[in-house]
This record gives structure tokens, C-alpha cells and sequence, in this order.
């Protein structure tokens, strides 16, 4: 498996690196680490790739390969990669495909890759998971409307929003079941956390009337269990209400939330929002979006 | 599919707006008093503004748009509309492009270290002050592009040598930063070479037969304007910024040394300085003659023919695209002009103010510097001085004057990183918060705004009845 963990700077992206890693290390997956920076200006540009050649010769670097380096030794002292592995060389970089590949040091080169981007986002996020094939992308914040729908509507990964994570907390799992059909992978993938993890998963499914429909309560019973084929301490929620209120309040700020994506269809989640969506924008804790 | 579709349709909203909101003024009727040519261009125009700021296309595009539109909308034949892409203030930028390179791959940032450190000691505020008037000087005369090319590493060479994490010396970082960008953009309205957007003023005010603005009567009336910011300047900085330390003594140690390993000057260095001596004296003396752009092309085939840049250096670090996109810009400016769509604009601005302008003559002044000012915050100030250009030396006042005050406000990018090249480089060094720019930004605009409205009020006349 290969998961991207999206960087921006070395003070806000520390806990989506820890996450990140940590999540990468249940899965046994490959971790690629891209930073994504602002582009200058185009009308601007040639003054700053002048003035970035010139600072080579001083030994100043890009400030995503700084922040890629930052990331390499974080990696190192969570151990996701040998920490007795030598140091990054600022000046080793290849160029392909539009985006620039730190080269990592000996065999690390296929368990983690380095990539840096510059440009909109969403727009950069989704040509990496297109250029290389990725299950997971994740991301910090959450908090953003417009870039978070852009995101979940875009991104063909699946999605894992890094917001209000406490390194020192200890959290389980809050698994959203209702009758779409990433709900199978979302419980396969809560199951597989949860096991690394060592903690408990809490099935809910909301429903805005009373009545839960023969989908919904098939949908449950399959999520109960697979869980308990697995072995998996876990407890079992109807409740009434609106789903993404319901999702984030049961959640509080102690709970991973694990999700299936929409089955809305495309046209309407992008001019009405998604279930996903809204309970990721409501949310104090990590959430998990599978595809 | 529709997932594809709505992807492009959102990455591309600015350019299909663009396309629209032209077609739906294509079809409007015109407004009364203007061509059906002048109002075509002023549809252009709005659909390249719209398309230079959001970059919903690459910017070679829209220069190749503005060619295909105006001989789509009839505004002139092929012949023409190619003529119109090449000028001198053309042959200027691409010249000041291709020479910021040749310079910048001299090593001459060692020199200049060395010059700044000697003058300056280790005094933080006094190191301040050196880059803030080095910069300010030597932008002047070269552009902003090439002097903080070559200063930016100094400068952060400088604050990690003091061996201290960027966070913990974000008010010496800053102090530093803007001192040496706030410097480069005051500087880059001081001689034509200074920066493209005098170039393009100059042709403006030729092609439309109103003056000849020679490379010293350009200095006569902008460097006063510039000096006089000096001392307000590095005052303003010095009260923005408060710097971690008083001294640098490690830090500045580290970097003589660092730089004393470079040795010294080398007869490339010295024959590099000489040739940009020889292209100064030819801006100064023959630009009138036979043009700004052709002294710096002249200037680039000496670099060449000397061998102190290889041609595939050049090709590789120059932004051609930018040439392509000023060429359509100032094409397109021309055609404002011609088909009488800027005088049109100009008139109905002159209505709005309600006949203040007309009682008061400083208000068109004070017109034309907020709206560049405004402008170049968003655009970049050679496009500003573009598309504004046109329009505001029709206001109805002294040509040359408001020329001369839209090229200089044009410079007041303080508030944004795109307002300036010098903005952008620092901003791209990741190091800097956008709202550092409107803390130090504001007090410049005012300051700047300040010092021009004087030179309009009472230097530029008595130059004028001289």
C-alpha cells in the first residue's frame, strides 16, 4: 500500500506527519511526504528562480526542501525509518512529472518518498495521487469549507483530515455505518486501525426520522460483525438525528471518525455538500473519509 | 465524466468568467461616445486583467489571446497587430530580463557583501541602513530583480549565522528582508532602467507625441522623490521592526569569512562591472537616440560576446513568456489609446470626480496615485503602468506630469507580495506572514504617497517653467 501524507511547514504539519506515520505503520504501507508551497506570481517568477539559483551558491535551499528534511528526521525519531540512517542531501533532487523528488538515501527510497510541489492545493494533491497509484492522502486542517469540499470531491483516495490531533491523547474509533457502499471498506479499514491502534470501535448510525430502514440495520449488523470476527472491542448506536451532528458529538474530541464517502451523485454533492463533508467541517477530532 | 468536467469547470472558473462576461459585453450595446473599436479593446482589456491576476491560463497564453483578439475583433490586420508587439520598451524588458542574469551569475553578491559589511560595521541598524540605500541605489539603475537576487542570500546568511532558530529571530529576519525590498522598490522608480514600467511610460508618452522623456530628465524629476525617502524610510523600517539583537558581531564574522574564501576580484568580475558601466553610460547618453531597449540588447550581445554568459544560460533563466505577455500588454495599450477608448475612460472618470478635478488640480493627481497604488497591489506595476498608462496621461493635465506620477505610484506595491518583484522574491523565501507586508506596507504607501504629492505640487512645476 502506498499513503501520502501532505506537509506545509514544520510548525503546523507535525502532528499529520506523526499521524500520518503512525497510520502508515499499521498498514506496513510506503509513506510519500509532499510538500505543497505557493507558487510566485507567473509575472514574478523569473526573479525568484534567479534569486533561488543564487541562494544555492550559499547554501540556502527551497523552503519545501527544508521542510522536507524536517519531515525526514521526524520520521527518523518516531523510528518509521532506521534513525541511525544518514542525513538528507539538500542538493540531491530529480526532476519529473512537474514536481521535484528529494532522493533519499539508500534503501529508504521505496518505504518513503519526499516530493515537493508548488501551486493550488487540491490541484497538486490530485495530480500525485494520479501519478503514482496512493489508498490514503493525508491531510492537516479540515477546517477550511472550501478547500475541504474540494478535497473530498476530487481526491480519489481515500482521506484523512488531521484536526485537534493530540499526540499525547488516546483515541478510539467512531464508525459511521449507513447504506452507502464505501461503508464495507470504511469498516474493513476501522477494523485494520483499530487492531494497530489496540482500541475500541463504536458503530453509529444515524438516521434523520425514527425509523432506520432494512439497508441501514443490514449495513449495521455486517459492520457488528466483521468487528467481532476480528476480535475487536466494540459497542452499537442508532440514534436519531441530523448524521453529521449525531457523528460529531458522539465523537466529542476523543474518537477517530472513520467514514464512507457520499454515494451522492457528483453534480448534487458539489452544489449541496455531502454527509462526509459536513461532519468533517463540524468535527474537534481526526477523520477518516474511505473511498 | 461529470467528476472531470466540474474539476476543469472549477480550475478554470476565471477563464470561462472571462470568456463569458466578454461575450455578454460583446453584445451589449455601446455606450454613447465611443467607438465600436475602442469599446472591442475595452472588452480585451477587461478580459486580459481578469486573466493576468486569477492566471487561470499561462501568462503566454493571454499574451497570444490579446494578438488573436484584437484581429478577431477587427481592431487591426495581422501586419498591424504584430507591429504593435514590438517596441523599444519591449526590446527593454526582454534586454533588462536577459541582463539581470548575466549579472546575478558574476558573483558579484561576495563584492557586494564585503562593500555593505565595510561600511556599515556590525550595528544592527546600521547593517539595516546599508542594504536598505545599497539596494535603493544600485535598484535604481538595474532593477529590483537583479540587486535582490543577489543581496536576499546575504541577508539570510546573515541571520543564520547568528546560530539561532528563524522563529526566534523573526524581527531581525524581517528587519532585514524588507529593508533590502522596501529599498529595491523605491529605488526602481529612480532612472528608466530602474524598472519595465518607465521604459513603458517613456514609450507611451513618445508614441502619443506629448514629450520625449530622455534617460536624465527622467532622473531630474524622479531621483528627488526617491532620496527623500531615504532617511523617512529607514526611520519607518527601524520603527516596524524591532530586530532580537543590537549587534551582529558572530553572525557578521562568520560571513567575512565566508566570503573572504571567494578571493579576489577576477578580471571576468572586473570586465562584468566595466561592460555594465559602458551599458549605464549608453542608457545615459544614447538612449535617446537610439532607445533604452536597444542599449540593454546591446548591453546582452557584449555579455555574450565576451563570454561572461553562455547563451543556454540565458535561454534557460530568462522568462520568455513575460516578453510575450508584456508585448500584448502594451500593444493592447496602444490600441486604447488609438481608438480613443482610454480619452473615453479618462472623460468619464473626469465626470465622476464631479468637477473637482478640474477645480482642484491635485485631485486628478491624487486619482492617479490611489488608483495605481490600488492596482499594483494586485497586478504587478509594469502591467499596471500598461493598462492604466493609456488612460491617465488623458486626465486632462499636464501629460508628462501625470505619466511621470503613474510610473512612480505604480512602484507602491508595499502592501502584497505580487505588488513587486522585490515583494515576491522575500515572500518566497517562506520565511515572512502576509500580513508582515500591510504592517510595514501601509506606513510606506502613505510615506511614498506623501513624497510624490510634494514633488507634484512643488518641484515637478518649477522643473516644468525651467
Amino acid at each position: 500500500m502506498r499513503f501520502l501524507v501532505a506537509v506545509s511547514s514544520t510548525i503546523y504539519s507535525e502532528r499529520t506527519l506523526q499521524i500520518g506515520s503512525g497510520i502508515a505503520d499499521a498498514f506496513s504501507a510506503d509513506l510519500s511526504v509532499v510538500y505543497v508551497g505557493d507558487p510566485p506570481q507567473a509575472l514574478l517568477e523569473g526573479g525568484v528562480s534567479l534569486t533561488r539559483d543564487a541562494m544555492l551558491s550559499w547554501d540556502i535551499h527551497h523552503p519545501g526542501v527544508d521542510v522536507l528534511r524536517w519531515a525526514y528526521q521526524r520520521l527518523q525519531e518516531y523510528e518509521f525509518i532506521d534513525p541511525a540512517e544518514e542525513q538528507l542531501d539538500p542538493n540531491n533532487l530529480v526532476a519529473d512529472a512537474g514536481r521535484v523528488r528529494v532522493v533519499v538515501p539508500h534503501t529508504h527510497g521505496e518505504k518513503i518518498r519526499l516530493i515537493m510541489r508548488e501551486g493550488d492545493p487540491v490541484d497538486q494533491l490530485k495530480q500525485e495521487t494520479e501519478y503514482r497509484d496512493y489508498q490514503l492522502t493525508i491531510v492537516g486542517g479540515g477546517s477550511r469549507k472550501r478547500l475541504t469540499r474540494q478535497l473530498i470531491q476530487f481526491i480519489d483516495t481515500s482521506l484523512l483530515f488531521v484536526k485537534n490531533f493530540d499526540p499525547e491523547g488516546k483515541y478510539k474509533l467512531l464508525l459511521c455505518v449507513d447504506n452507502s457502499q464505501a461503508t464495507r471498506r470504511a469498516v474493513i479499514f476501522c477494523g485494520t486501525v483499530a487492531r494497530h491502534l489496540n482500541t475500541s470501535v463504536k458503530l453509529v448510525t444515524a438516521s434523520k426520522t425514527k425509523r432506520f430502514g432494512d439497508d441501514y440495520r443490514a449495513a449495521a449488523e455486517w459492520a457488528r460483525r466483521y468487528l467481532q470476527r476480528q476480535k475487536i472491542e466494540h459497542s452499537q448506536y442508532f440514534i436519531t438525528g441530523d448524521p453529521a451532528t449525531v457523528f460529531v458529538e458522539e465523537a466529542g474530541s476523543d474518537h477517530i471518525i472513520v467514514m464512507g464517502k457520499s454515494k451522492m451523485h457528483p453534480l448534487k454533492a458539489w452544489l449541496k455538500g455531502t454527509k462526509p463533508g459536513d461532519t468533517l467541517l463540524k468535527a474537534n477530532c481526526p477523520v477518516i473519509l474511505v473511498k | 465524466m461529470i467528476k472531470s468536467v466540474l474539476y476543469w469547470s472549477y480550475q478554470k472558473r476565471w477563464l470561462l468568467f472571462a470568456f463569458l462576461l466578454g461575450a455578454l459585453l460583446f453584445y451589449l450595446p455601446y455606450p454613447g461616445g465611443l467607438t465600436p473599436e475602442g469599446y472591442r479593446t475595452l472588452i480585451i482589456t477587461v478580459m486580459v486583467v481578469i486573466l493576468i491576476i486569477s492566471e487561470a491560463v499561462p501568462l503566454p497564453a493571454t499574451g497570444l489571446l490579446i494578438a488573436v483578439l484584437q484581429v478577431v475583433f477587427g481592431l487591426g490586420s495581422a501586419s498591424t497587430v504584430a507591429q504593435s508587439y514590438a517596441s523599444d520598451a519591449v526590446f527593454f524588458i526582454m534586454g533588462s530580463l536577459m541582463l539581470a542574469v548575466a549579472i546575478v551569475r558574476q558573483g558579484l553578491d561576495a563584492r557586494l557583501t564585503l562593500g555593505i559589511l565595510w561600511l556599515t560595521g556590525n550595528r544592527v541598524t546600521s547593517i539595516m541602513w546599508g542594504f536598505f540605500v545599497i539596494s535603493l541605489l544600485l535598484t535604481s539603475f538595474m532593477g529590483e530583480h537583479t540587486i535582490v537576487a543577489m543581496l536576499l542570500p546575504v541577508a539570510l546568511t546573515l541571520v543564520r549565522n547568528t546560530g539561532r532558530d528563524d522563529q526566534d529571530v523573526r524581527g531581525l529576519m524581517s528587519l532585514l528582508l524588507f529593508a533590502l525590498a522596501y529599498g529595491s522598490i523605491i529605488g526602481s522608480f529612480g532612472t528608466p532602467s530602474g524598472g519595465a514600467r518607465n521604459a513603458i511610460m517613456i514609450e507611451y508618452l513618445a508614441d502619443s507625441g506629448v514629450a520625449r522623456m530622455s534617460y536624465l530628465r527622467w532622473i531630474i524629476f524622479a531621483y528627488p522623490v526617491l532620496l527623500i525617502q531615504i532617511p523617512l524610510g529607514g526611520w519607518l523600517l527601524t520603527r516596524t521592526f524591532k530586530p532580537e539583537m543590537v549587534y551582529l558581531d558572530r553572525a557578521v564574522r562568520k560571513l567575512k569569512a565566508q566570503v573572504g574564501r571567494t578571493g579576489p576580484l577576477t578580471p571576468q568580475q572586473i570586465l562584468a562591472v566595466a561592460l555594465f558601466v559602458l551599458i549605464l553610460l549608453g542608457w545615459i547618453f544614447l538612449s535617446d537616440t537610439i532607445g533604452i531597449g536597444i542599449v540593454a540588447l546591446a548591453g546582452v550581445f557584449l555579455y555574450l560576446a565576451t563570454g561572461l554568459v553562455q547563451w543556454s544560460d540565458l535561454n534557460q533563466r530568462t522568462n520568455w513568456g513575460v516578453v510575450l505577455l508584456y508585448a500584448g500588454v502594451i500593444s493592447l495599450g496602444l490600441q486604447l489609446r488609438d481608438t480613443g477608448a482610454a480619452m473615453w475612460l479618462a472623460q468619464n472618470l473626469v465626470q465622476v470626480a464631479g468637477g473637482l478635478m478640474e477645480r482642484f488640480e491635485v485631485v486628478q493627481y491624487m486619482l492617479v496615485i490611489g488608483m495605481s497604488t490600488l492596482v499594483v497591489n494586485i497586478m504587478s506595476p509594469s502591467a499596471t503602468v500598461a493598462v492604466l498608462g493609456p488612460m491617465f496621461i488623458n486626465f486632462g493635465g499636464h501629460p508628462v506630469l501625470l505619466g511621470m506620477t503613474t510610473a512612480i505610484a505604480s512602484a507602491f506595491g508595499y502592501m502584497t507580495a505580487v505588488g513587486s518583484a522585490a515583494g515576491m522574491i522575500i515572500a518566497s523565501t517562506g520565511l515572512l506572514k502576509p500580513n508582515d507586508f500591510v504592517r510595514a506596507g501601509w506606513r510606506f504607501t502613505l510615506m511614498s504617497i506623501a513624497c510624490l504629492l510634494l514633488a507634484i505640487m512643488f518641484y515637478w512645476p518649477w522643473l516644468l517653467k525651467e
